[in-house]
């Protein structure tokens, strides 16, 4: 749409972007080459290459246990918090009440303020309560934390109700009738989807509230991975990390290339 | 949509109380009291069905301890042992406060088990332990703790920076102009490091024999200030030792353990053994935890010649059991800080000074403000 | 690839309601159907006691023990700005999250605006790469700076070809820049783009067409019309900023430390939950009082702060 930009402009802001693009998701890769040293160190390059890192991954049951907690509790929290999100944001967008925007500046309290200053509360609060160390309480606290990443995601579907997804989708070449189906019919679902997503991540990659609740007998990834990197040389956390992202590119691809196609196929049938 | 959402929240409380319901069934099986202990000798089964739970500061060392101590002891003994670090002062409060106790017993710097000996740690009943084994000058200090872990603050620099005539002693460390480069040195993670404190003050003139005060813990900070932009201060031992391996720092005040395992990482350091800080850790019981008992066990079998062998063979450190015979390398020995040789210029941590809360919070400011201020 | 629909729905994220003035249909849509306080509050019932209970409790018992740990006072606050190092840290602090979000907006700018000129396909692709370090672990990110900024990592190494014998990054405020401008970044693109998809680039060909440079009409008209997103991205960058503590506590050292660290160390390492409380209780009356000051601007020219963290109530 802008096409009085310069070609020479053009050029110039497509290298900073470019730089920009590198500087974001370039450095996290060096992850998998790192996993794959012979090293006890995190020496790069590797002088030597092994998947000793990922036998031992596999093979230590605190790392397997901390993945299989994760992965409980970052579901459960996508679910509660999801659920709980979307009807949050529902209410606030529906109700004319004066009191909604309030309320909605508290549902996204946790998102402003640091959580260390909650977390030290929760131990307390948990040792009292006997939660330290539960599922129930972690996934609780981390919807705590995921509630407002639903809440903007949602919102974001439902008010995002205006000229610029359609012109957006329209700037894609859909006519009226696909700019309906394909934008206004699905606009809550992928609030909702990206809700989700948040929760996972947000639990998948909490350590600074999640100090204060894991025990020996329930410990996360990324606590697992924090201290990892604090107190040892070990490059389990290479492995660890890598297997992390690799499932996370893995999900994404398919989000992007399975789900998101399949859904607007199905969604084109039904109102069809 | 709302009783959905109330259907699958009772139903996600349910399940989540059937799996953390397991993991705390108590037990409720009298534990024998320990009788006649032999250091390193549990008999056998006889905690069988009872849990205790272990914390220390993670890392290596606890793995170590964990190899050479308590999963032999869970396999003899019968108990189930579980461990969890890092085993910071504010959650052992809070657990003593609201008398819920995740953790049972730990191993802690012996200044820290000192200065809240009664209030956070058992006074030990020493009838439960055997420490006839123990070398000399660990024992004593506090009621509440046994030595874990015998390991040194010492001086060390990178041979290839300064060759035969590097620095030799804490006067040379904290001279930047004869011997220049960056310094690691222990933050002590916010906490004062009394070790590195009293290392300042050997070099400010302190002497060892001597009675420590506040007077001279200022002067061995003043002399560590001094220095602070030939500073990089490490929060752990990996970090320690990541320092020296790559080359950011040239010289340490560093635990003899992490010195030895970046030399076996190929790195060639020499350390000075010149008043070497001499530091305990303890083994400690947390204040009113009804599983004493078995952590009293747990100690006892700890301070073994066998376990401490396997422990120094594991971790590099030192045993704290006389009869101890580890098998290990040249590489090894020469940070063994348990022999006469080194016992003789050893300065151990002054725990009469450092276990007075009053004295070292005011000490504790200062300290933050050299480590973490502008 | 990437659907626009998708993508455009996260650049809406953070700021819905900042291109004030487009959403309206959703306001009125509201007034026929609204429920009352009573009912928005019973609905909100279930997220009310799951916050309160789990957040807002253990959240005020430490908050509250600036004033009462170890006795009722205010020796915490006396303490606090009577060490030198508190206030050194603060300051810190504030500098760090300045110059992150300085540089957020210096990189977002540029990224955003050639979103808005490229084919959707390529914006597809960038958007794609905007948001995978969104949704990547932090611990994850933060430990691969940790490897390459290293002294033994690959651009030491590579810097030693020149001659450079110690790279010296890691443990240095630069290294801390680095990785928490990297986390942040996407916080800002996305506002910002939302806000510049909007601008209506017909009024550059009009002020072109009346003879101003195409860089006079840049700077008089887009610009202006862009700054509301740039404020948006800028203000959350910021306050997220000022609550890290991973990422300092990895890539710096200990005269990295924030104001989270601080606590961390009071509570953790010393126990003393009254010094921790009342750093906390800082670090709170900064956040809002800079949201505060942010809000009461953003009134006065038409937003609000929910709108700058997305809320659709004006």
């Amino acid at each position: 749409m802008n096409s009085e930009v310069r070609p020479g402009t053009k050029v110039v802001l497509g290298i900073i972007t470019a730089f920009i693009a590198v500087w974001l998701i370039a450095p996290m890769f060096i992850v998998f080459p790192l996993s794959f040293t012979d090293d006890a160190s995190f020496q790069f390059p590797p002088r030597a290459w092994s998947t000793r890192w990922y036998e031992s991954f596999f093979t230590n049951p605190q790392w397997t246990d901390a993945l299989r907690n994760s992965a409980i509790i970052g579901t459960l929290v996508a679910i509660i918090a999801a659920t709980l999100g979307t009807i949050t944001a529902l209410a606030i967008n529906r109700s004319k009440s004066r009191l909604s925007g309030t309320v909605q500046a508290i549902m996204l309290t946790p998102l402003i303020i640091p959580p260390i200053i909650a977390g030290a509360g929760i131990y307390t609060f948990f040792l009292k309560t006997d939660l330290v160390g539960t599922i129930f309480g972690f996934v609780l606290v981390h919807v705590t934390l995921a509630l407002p990443l639903v809440v903007i995601a949602v919102n974001a579907s439902l008010s995002g109700y205006d000229r610029s997804l359609e012109l957006a989708a329209a700037s894609l070449g859909a006519g009226r009738l696909t700019t309906f189906v394909t934008v206004t019919v699905p606009l809550i679902l992928p609030g909702i989807l990206a809700g989700v997503v948040f929760a996972f991540v947000t639990s998948f990659d909490e350590v600074i509230v999640a100090q204060f609740m894991v025990s020996p007998a329930l410990q996360t990834l990324p606590m697992m991975m924090y201290t990892s990197v604090t107190r040892t040389t070990d490059p389990t956390i290479a492995a660890a990390a890598a297997l992390v992202l690799g499932a996370v590119l893995l999900a994404f691809g398919l989000y992007q290339f399975v789900v998101v196609p399949l859904t607007r196929r199905s969604r084109g049938r039904t109102s069809v | 949509m709302k009783k959905t959402l109330w259907t699958s929240v009772t139903l996600l409380s349910v399940g989540a109380l059937v799996l953390t319901g397991c993991s705390q069934g108590a037990s409720t099986e009298p534990i024998p009291p320990v009788t006649n202990p032999v250091a390193g000798q549990v008999a056998d089964g006889i905690l069988k069905g009872q849990t205790v739970t272990y914390a220390a500061d993670g890392g290596t060392t606890q793995d170590a301890q964990m190899k050479a101590f308590f999963t032999p002891f869970a396999e003899a003994s019968g108990v189930t042992i579980n461990q969890d670090s890092p085993q910071t002062l504010a959650k052992i409060t809070a657990q003593v406060q609201s008398k819920n106790y995740q953790w049972d017993f730990v191993s802690a710097v012996a200044d820290t088990v000192a200065r809240n000996c009664g209030v956070l740690f058992e006074k030990l009943d020493m009838a439960k332990i055997d420490t006839s084994q123990v070398p000399d000058g660990l024992l004593g200090g506090t009621e509440c703790g046994v030595p874990s872990i015998p390991y040194a603050i010492v001086q060390v620099y990178d041979t290839g920076e300064f060759g035969a005539n590097g620095p030799v002693t804490w006067a040379d460390f904290f001279d930047v102009a004869k011997f220049p480069g960056t310094r690691a040195i222990y933050s002590g993670d916010g906490v004062i490091d009394s070790a590195t404190v009293q290392a300042g003050s050997i070099a400010a003139g302190w002497d060892p024999k001597t009675p420590y005060t506040a007077d001279w813990a200022n002067k061995g900070i003043d002399q560590i200030e001094k220095i602070k932009n030939n500073i990089a201060f490490y929060t752990t031992g990996a970090q320690a030792q990541q320092m020296l391996e790559s080359g950011e720092a040239k010289l340490g005040a560093v635990w003899n353990g992490r010195a030895l395992a970046a030399e076996k990482n190929g790195t060639k350091l020499t350390p000075t053994w010149d008043n070497w800080i001499s530091i305990v850790d303890q083994f400690a019981i947390i204040k009113g935890t009804p599983k004493s008992e078995i952590a009293y066990y747990a100690i006892n079998y700890a301070m073994g010649a066998e376990q401490q062998a396997k422990w120094t063979e594991l971790s590099g450190y030192s045993p704290v059991n006389k009869n101890a015979k580890p098998n290990i390398d040249d590489l090894t020995k020469k940070y063994i800080t348990t022999t006469p040789e080194r016992a003789a210029t050893a300065v151990p941590v002054q725990l009469d000074f450092w276990k007075d809360e009053a004295a070292v919070s005011a000490l504790q400011d200062r300290w933050s403000s050299v480590v973490a201020g502008g | 690839m990437a659907n626009a629909p998708d993508t455009t729905q996260f650049s809406a994220l953070s700021t819905q309601a900042i291109k004030s003035g487009s959403a309206k249909p959703n306001s009125q849509r509201k007034k026929s159907r609204g429920n009352g306080t009573r009912n928005l509050l019973l609905i909100l019932l279930p997220s009310f006691i799951v916050l309160g209970i789990f957040y807002f409790y253990p959240m005020l018992t430490i908050l509250v023990g600036a004033f009462t740990d170890p006795q009722v006072g205010l020796q915490n606050f006396q303490w606090f700005f009577g060490e030198q190092v508190n206030v050194d840290v603060l300051w810190r602090t504030l500098i760090i999250s300045f110059w992150v979000t300085v540089i957020c907006v210096l990189f977002a700018f540029p990224f955003s605006f050639f979103l808005t000129i490229v084919t959707p396909r390529t914006r597809g692709l960038l958007f794609l790469i905007v948001l995978v370090p969104f949704w990547t672990s932090m611990v994850v990110r933060t430990f691969a700076w940790v490897i390459l900024l290293q002294d033994s990592g690959p651009i030491g190494e590579f810097m030693k070809l020149f001659g450079v014998q110690s790279l010296g990054l890691i443990r240095t405020p630069t290294a801390v820049l680095i990785g928490m401008a990297q986390v942040l970044l996407p916080f800002v693109v996305l506002p910002i783009y939302a806000t510049m998809s909007k601008i209506d680039t017909r009024l550059l060909t009009a002020a072109r067409s009346l003879g101003a440079r195409p860089s006079k009409a840049f700077v008089s008209i887009y610009l202006p019309l862009s700054l509301p997103g740039v404020a948006s991205g800028a203000l959350l960058c910021f306050v997220m900023a000022l609550g890290f503590y991973i990422t300092p506590a990895m890539l710096g050292g200990s005269r990295e430390a924030f104001l989270s660290t601080l606590i961390q160390g009071q509570v953790q390492g010393l126990a003393q939950w009254g010094h921790g409380a009342v750093i906390g209780f800082v670090l709170l009356f900064v956040t809002l009082v800079i949201l505060g000051i942010t809000g009461y601007v953003g009134k006065k020219t038409g937003g609000s702060v929910q709108d700058m963290v997305g809320g659709s109530k004006a």
